[in-house]
């Protein structure tokens, strides 16, 4: 008797495989990152003055909730996630630092010039290395540390309305405890 | 004659770009290179999916590719460059999953079918055969033999 279940039970099953993938964005992947310690490095910081660059040293972010963006001037997505971060930056009492992935300084600073520059700081990461360390695959992304360094969060590819309200902002606004 | 010479040699033209696209890197003994070569092939561009680092020309595979030459030469050991790429992008990064984990169903998944499908298969068969007539006698096959040939006659 089961027999005559088994290719329906084949079919059923076969479907519900298909039925989840299809509902799958192949282009996310989801990160081993999350809730590891977020890998600490020191780097260059993108300043106005390229003479007067100082370092960056990701351990002075421990003790606070921030936010980590990979961004860069030849990516065209960033352009369109960029209004979200403006925003993000003017509400918010949360660091927001800025990883200048594979790209030109002066490329960079002019782009932040003609868009705006909503970072607390921008690192530059002219040969990949430090978004190496952070797997990154594709920008931009955004991470969220948490005041022990660990990456609670990450959001791949360009923020907008629906990924903010419904993934970057609760998970800022629950690691922060405020309800802004 | 002539135009087979020229006809290979067009092809030959046609196959250098290919092979300058990608400077040459050098490596201290050919043992670095064969692992070098392998690894490239057995690990998967993010960027890209469906290329192997090998095949990809993404900036991040060019990474990569730049850190896995690194660390061979650096002497680190297969182990030590595989966790350090699982470390960062997930097993996806590996074209071959390991064992173990959620990665169970891949690796088992097609062997519980196969047994599923032969258990299946066999007691069908066996069902099957149960239900055939069985072969008449010898006496009825001469009676039916006798009747056919009656009828020809």
């Amino acid at each position: 008797m089961w027999l005559r279940l088994l290719p329906l039970l084949v079919c059923v099953l076969l479907g519900g495989f298909l039925y989840i993938g299809l509902s799958r964005d192949p282009s996310v992947i989801p990160s081993p990152l999350i809730d590891q310690p977020a890998p600490a490095f020191t780097a260059a910081v993108l300043s106005d003055e390229p003479a007067a660059s100082k370092a960056f040293d990701s351990d002075s972010m421990l003790g606070e909730v921030w936010v980590f963006n990979v961004w860069a001037s030849w990516c065209g997505p960033c352009i369109a996630e960029h209004p979200f971060l403006v925003a993000f930056a003017r509400d918010h009492d949360v660091p927001l630092v800025g990883l200048n992935y594979k790209d030109a300084p002066d490329d960079a600073r002019a782009w932040l010039q003609r868009h705006g520059n909503p970072f607390d700081a921008v690192i530059s990461d002219v040969a990949g290395d430090v978004g190496l360390d952070y797997g990154v695959y594709g920008v931009p992304e955004t991470f969220v540390i948490d005041a022990d360094g660990r990456i609670r969060y990450k959001h791949v590819g360009p923020l907008d309305e629906l990924s903010m309200q419904e993934g970057f902002l609760p998970a800022v606004r629950e690691l922060t405890g405020a309800d802004s | 004659m002539r135009m087979i010479i020229f006809a290979s040699l067009a092809l030959v033209a046609l196959s250098l770009p290919a092979a300058a696209a990608e400077p040459i890197v050098s490596f201290d003994t050919d043992f670095q290179r064969e692992r070098y070569d392998r690894m490239l092939e057995e690990y998967r561009c993010l960027k890209c999916q469906n290329q192997n680092l090998a095949g990809s020309n993404a900036a991040l595979a060019g990474d990569l590719r730049r850190e896995i030459r690194e660390q061979i030469l650096e002497g680190n050991d297969d182990k030590a460059i595989d966790d350090y790429l699982v470390a960062r992008y997930g097993d996806f990064v590996r074209y071959s999953p390991r064992f173990g984990g959620a990665n169970l169903v891949l690796w088992l998944g097609p062997v519980i079918l196969l047994v599923v499908g032969l258990v299946a298969g066999v007691s069908m068969a066996r069902r099957s055969q149960a239900r055939r007539t069985p072969m008449p006698d010898q006496a009825s096959i001469t009676t039916a033999r006798a009747l056919l040939a009656d009828k020809d006659a």
